[in-house]
């Protein structure tokens, strides 16, 4: 990447990046740390999220490769299944925080679908679908 | 009289073409390299070739330049993923999304540069770009969507699903050409397509498809719209790390 111009960009979310990414932190089940930091992505919205960063990226493919340690993760997946989705999922929720819709409850849960299919199945996908937003 | 002017016009037209070409194909050399923000209209002459005169004959600015590269890269490739696709339209669902992420890949290991500026460097245009942006990354959409025949509870998937997974192949792309990995984007086509698959036809049968179908892959024949400019290549070796490969 030429390091001149991007950087301007990382500089202006890495920080609320570590701060929203590494408070659910608190909890230990993985779908609960993803689902906090999802929703923690979409309320903290601002122009200045007008293109997800590379670092705020980093963060959340991170988060999502977590999964392979769930029980039931398949062992053919790799860090590639958590880049793939990761960089999907916050490039949806900075679009939804441009665009101002849709409603969060029904922004993450389908993105959080998404991202546990592949690690905790079908069943632990659709819960998801059913889990209501964290308070804010 | 007329006899004359027909080949004479044909001359100018097809140096039209090659000029549009080679700037076209010069700023997205640029841009890979530099990024837009730092790329000049001083540059792109230099690089292409050609005249000021000559460049604004052709477009009004960087801008309008840059769109031009996006919407011809981004058009000629889901055109030949279009009519491959035609081409198999008597194969299963799954062999032609195996086939359109495998000449997808294809594609932009052919033309890393491209690539880089189209996918990694186009949001940082602009306003003007977010929108297009924004459809290429849905690019796959329609052809997933048709995925949900094949699960008896397709109707019950979230309607963004597709979304989600057509972003995730342009993502995953996009993170790989930004550390200048787009040669082993191939490595990676299998687990792309099992993330796919799986969605519409569950883990087991999505990993058996992904195996067999990446292995199976023909290398089709490539051709961009922007032929290179004679020795340009080789001087952006190693500043993005792709193995770019210059095409007739």
């Amino acid at each position: 990447m030429p390091p001149g111009k991007r950087g301007n960009r990382d500089l202006s979310t890495t920080r609320f990046a570590s701060a929203t990414l590494a408070r659910p932190a608190v909890t230990a089940d993985w779908r609960d740390r993803l689902r906090l930091s999802a929703y923690a992505l979409y309320r903290r919205r601002g122009n200045r999220f007008a293109f997800p960063a590379e670092a705020e990226m980093g963060r959340l493919v991170d988060l999502i490769d977590e999964g392979r340690t769930e029980q039931e993760a398949p062992a053919s997946l790799t860090r590639v299944t958590a880049e793939a989705l990761g960089g999907a999922i916050l490039h949806e929720l900075h679009r939804a925080a441009r665009a101002g819709s849709p409603p969060e409850s029904e922004l993450v849960p389908p993105l959080m679908y998404m991202a546990v299919l592949p690690y905790a199945g079908v069943e632990a996908a659709a819960e998801e679908l059913r889990t209501p937003p964290p308070p804010t | 009289m007329a006899v004359n002017t027909a080949p004479a016009a044909v001359t100018r037209a097809s140096a039209h073409r090659d000029q549009r070409r080679r700037i076209l194909r010069a700023i997205a050399e640029l841009v890979a390299k530099r990024g837009y923000a730092d790329v000049t209209v001083e540059l792109i002459v230099k690089r292409a070739r050609v005249s000021y005169k000559t460049f604004y004959k052709h477009f009004s600015g960087k801008e309008e330049c840059f769109i031009e590269l996006f919407d011809s890269a981004s058009g000629s490739t889901e055109k030949a993923i279009r009519e491959r696709l035609e081409e198999a339209k008597g194969e299963g669902w799954s062999d032609r999304v195996v086939l359109a992420l495998g000449l997808w890949i294809e594609r932009i290991v052919a033309e890393p540069l491209i690539a880089r500026a189209v996918i990694v460097e186009a949001p940082t245009v602009g306003p003007s770009m977010l929108e297009r942006y924004e459809r290429a990354t849905k690019a796959f959409v329609p052809l997933f969507r048709e995925g949900r025949e094949l699960n008896p509870r397709g109707a019950e998937l979230p309607a963004t699903v597709e979304d989600t997974l057509s972003g995730s192949v342009f993502w995953s792309a996009y993170q790989r050409l930004i550390v200048g990995e787009a040669d082993r984007l191939p490595e990676l086509l299998p687990e792309l397509i099992e993330l796919v698959l799986r969605t519409y036809l569950g883990q087991a049968e999505a990993a058996r498809i992904a195996r067999a179908g990446s292995a199976g892959q023909p290398t089709p024949a490539l051709t961009w719209q922007f032929p290179p400019v004679q020795g340009s290549i080789e001087a952006f070796r190693g500043s993005t790390g792709g193995a770019a490969r210059e095409t007739g």
